[in-house]
């Protein structure tokens, strides 16, 4: 069994093997922009700003598998107003993304702070297929299991802390 | 998908720099983790290894597990592995890459020793020192394959996930 110091190490080699991870590399970016405009929305709890961004045919993937897909903008809407009515603070941010042609792929956490209380973080990599600059599929990969204990009041463990420890994609302004 | 469309997924041609990416995708990413599924379907432990760096970070089940870390944990790991998994079906759906660091989608699809066939849709995040692996995140969600151990039919949204055609 790995011991607590050897992961703490682990979450040390992760931050300094990459150390550019948030710096600007120079990209062109073409599809990254409207996420992070979906990700501005959500911070300010703006459903429709976020909403503006997806067809009406939307396919939201919000689990690894252990939950049914969300399909559809009026059936998205309603998921994300009955989030927006537990989160009291949000602070969803990437640590890196690569584009292909209609494909962005994104890793980061999202991490937030529900009205009753409880701080959630949850590391995740994330698929966005694109059709004419809005997100027609959004499949998130992610263990459920550490949104449900912290939800349940767990605390953070440290494999979770290593993780989200990384410097964020500066957002723009 | 093709190897044309693949081709064209992979590099967005309205870059001006789509020759170097077309390249860059040739030389390394990828391709390395094609390798490495080869290896491992072929049940070749140091195979694989040898596509990882001495101080590899590997997070196989990242945020819900501790990594193993540098070679000789890895060795553990594989070694433990390759005694619960067979008919090794590991395939990846799609991939990007940015400098060293290549994201991918894929399956990791299994039979166990005990006989059960195991489907786990994840997504990969690879950070790459010269030709090997230094880091590796995979996403998953545990409780997917735990169901599954338990002899659980995979979910519809399960199928959904894993039944993509493979990148080539």
């Amino acid at each position: 069994m790995t011991d607590r110091r050897s992961v703490l190490t682990a979450g040390a080699a992760l931050a300094t093997a990459s150390p550019t991870a948030a710096a600007p590399r120079g990209r062109r970016a073409r599809l990254y922009p409207v996420l992070e405009a979906i990700m501005q929305a959500w911070m300010r709890q703006d459903i429709e700003g976020v909403l503006a961004h997806v067809p009406e045919d939307i396919i939201w993937r919000n689990s690894s598998g252990y939950a049914p897909a969300v399909v559809g903008k009026e059936a998205m809407r309603a998921v994300l107003t009955r989030m927006a009515g537990m989160i009291a603070r949000d602070d969803w941010r990437n640590f890196d993304y690569a584009e292909s042609a209609h494909r962005l792929f994104v890793e980061g956490v999202d991490e937030f702070w529900l009205t009753t209380g409880q701080h959630v973080a949850v590391p995740y990599a994330g698929v966005f297929e694109f059709r004419d600059l809005q997100i027609c599929e959004w499949r998130e990969y992610f263990d459920g299991r550490i949104s449900a204990d912290m939800k349940a009041g767990a605390p953070m463990t440290d494999e979770v802390h290593a993780l989200i420890s990384r410097p964020a994609i500066a957002a723009r302004r | 998908m093709g190897p044309v469309a693949a081709w064209r997924d992979a590099v967005d041609l309205r870059s001006p720099a789509w020759p170097l990416l077309l390249l860059k995708r040739v030389e390394k990413g990828v391709d390395g983790l094609q390798k490495v599924i080869e290896a491992w379907k072929a049940k070749d432990v140091e195979a694989v290894l040898a596509h990882m760096s001495d101080d590899i970070v590997w997070h196989f089940a990242a945020a819900a597990l501790p990594p193993v870390c540098g070679k000789a944990e890895a060795r553990k790991l594989l070694t433990r592995f390759q005694a619960d998994m067979h008919e090794i079906r590991w395939r990846i759906f799609a991939s990007a890459e940015t400098g060293d660091r290549l994201f991918v989608e894929g399956v990791d699809e299994y039979r166990n020793a005990a006989g059960t066939w195991i489907a786990a849709p994840y997504a990969g995040v690879l950070d790459f020192i010269g030709d090997r692996i230094s880091g590796w995140r995979d996403y998953v969600d545990t409780s997917v394959i735990a169901a599954q151990r338990e002899g659980v039919e995979p979910s519809a949204q399960v199928k959904a996930l894993i039944q993509r055609p493979e990148a080539t």
